[in-house]
């Protein structure tokens, strides 16, 4: 190539008046491995800089979205852990131990039904003798019940009886 | 499918970005980072980017972003690592150029790194990537004036280094 032509390129491309053409042809010129002008040497390193950075390419492979997006979602369903484990144990436990306390109480406190006296719902009595017989059955459960509450109280009146009281005098 | 047909029109020009990327941060872990931000960046997008013309612009438009960020938030957590912020910071020559006189070499690679910001990215994009004064101008955000006035002046530097240039 005409070394002149070279040089008034050169001239161009320092003032930054070059086309993209000609900066193109000044590199094919000092990347071309054939004999350069001597003159030319140090320029010719600038441009070997130039094209040995334009080759640089990544050796990562670049992963399109669409199967990050895939991993992603799988990570996330594998993501399992033992405090979440230990979490789902916590709440399982609390909730039986909630429930079996519930129904403890419920059964503790639950009160003997009272013996119903059906008869009485349906039927009229008329006959004295039979309403007679009715009432003492309905006031010896009313006896059965006074006397059971008779017996809590007395043996409470006797637990404070038998209390000793402090600083009393004996 | 319409995303997939973007993604493959982008990956053609990977290299591209990667190489800006990496002249921004140093870092070649960090430039492939930021090349595959870009490449979310244009799944997301795709519906927007179908209607831009210069989609390679488009991209390292994003590049320059995405590395800016990543340059700001490594300043922000270790203000130590700004050394990092130019490939060309390592003054060491680049190992694939077949050259024996390392002196030039050295002399083209100092002048190259104490360019200003601004004139590294210009100088990139223009003689390493070859792109128009304009499609710089879109990518940088510069107007094309200032491309042609910082152009002007990192040659006019290379050229005042370059001491026996005597063609």
């Amino acid at each position: 190539m005409n070394t002149e032509y070279i040089k008034s390129l050169l001239d161009k491309y320092f003032e930054a008046q070059t086309t993209i053409e000609e900066e193109k042809e000044l590199s094919n010129y000092f990347n071309s491995g054939s004999a350069i002008d001597p003159r030319f040497n140090q320029v010719a390193v600038l441009f070997k800089v130039f094209k040995a950075e334009s080759e640089i390419k990544s050796q990562a492979d670049f992963v399109a979205p669409t199967i990050v997006r895939n991993v992603e979602v799988k990570k996330e369903a594998k993501v399992f852990t033992l405090q979440r484990y230990l979490k789902i144990a916590a709440a399982v436990l609390v909730l039986a131990l909630s429930s079996f306390l519930v129904v403890k109480y419920t059964l503790n406190n639950t009160v003997e039904e009272t013996p119903k006296i059906e008869v009485a719902n349906y039927i009229e009595v008329t006959d004295p003798d039979e309403a007679m017989a009715y009432t003492e059955d309905a006031l010896k459960i009313l006896a059965k019940v006074f006397n059971t509450s008779q017996t809590g109280v007395d043996a409470g009146m006797k637990v404070i009886d038998e209390t000793p009281v402090i600083g009393s005098r004996q | 499918m319409q995303n997939e047909n973007i993604i493959r029109e982008v990956m053609k020009y990977k290299d591209k970005l990667y190489r800006f990327a990496l002249k921004m941060l140093g870092n070649e872990f960090d430039a492939e980072d930021v090349v595959q931000e870009v490449m979310v960046k244009v799944w997301q997008k795709s519906d927007q980017l179908e209607l831009i013309d210069n989609k390679q612009a488009w991209c390292m438009t994003v590049t320059r972003n995405l590395s800016i960020d990543k340059i700001r938030g490594r300043k922000s957590t270790n203000a130590s690592a700004i050394e990092d912020y130019h490939y060309l910071t390592d003054t060491k020559p680049t190992p694939d150029i077949q050259t024996e006189d390392k002196e030039s070499l050295s002399i083209v690679m100092k002048t190259l790194n104490s360019l200003p910001d601004n004139q590294k990215e210009i100088i990139h994009l223009r003689d390493i990537e070859g792109y128009t004064y304009k499609e710089i101008a879109e990518i940088t955000g510069y107007s094309e004036e200032q491309v042609k006035v910082n152009l002007f002046r990192a040659r006019q530097k290379l050229k005042h280094e370059l001491r026996n240039f005597t063609y």
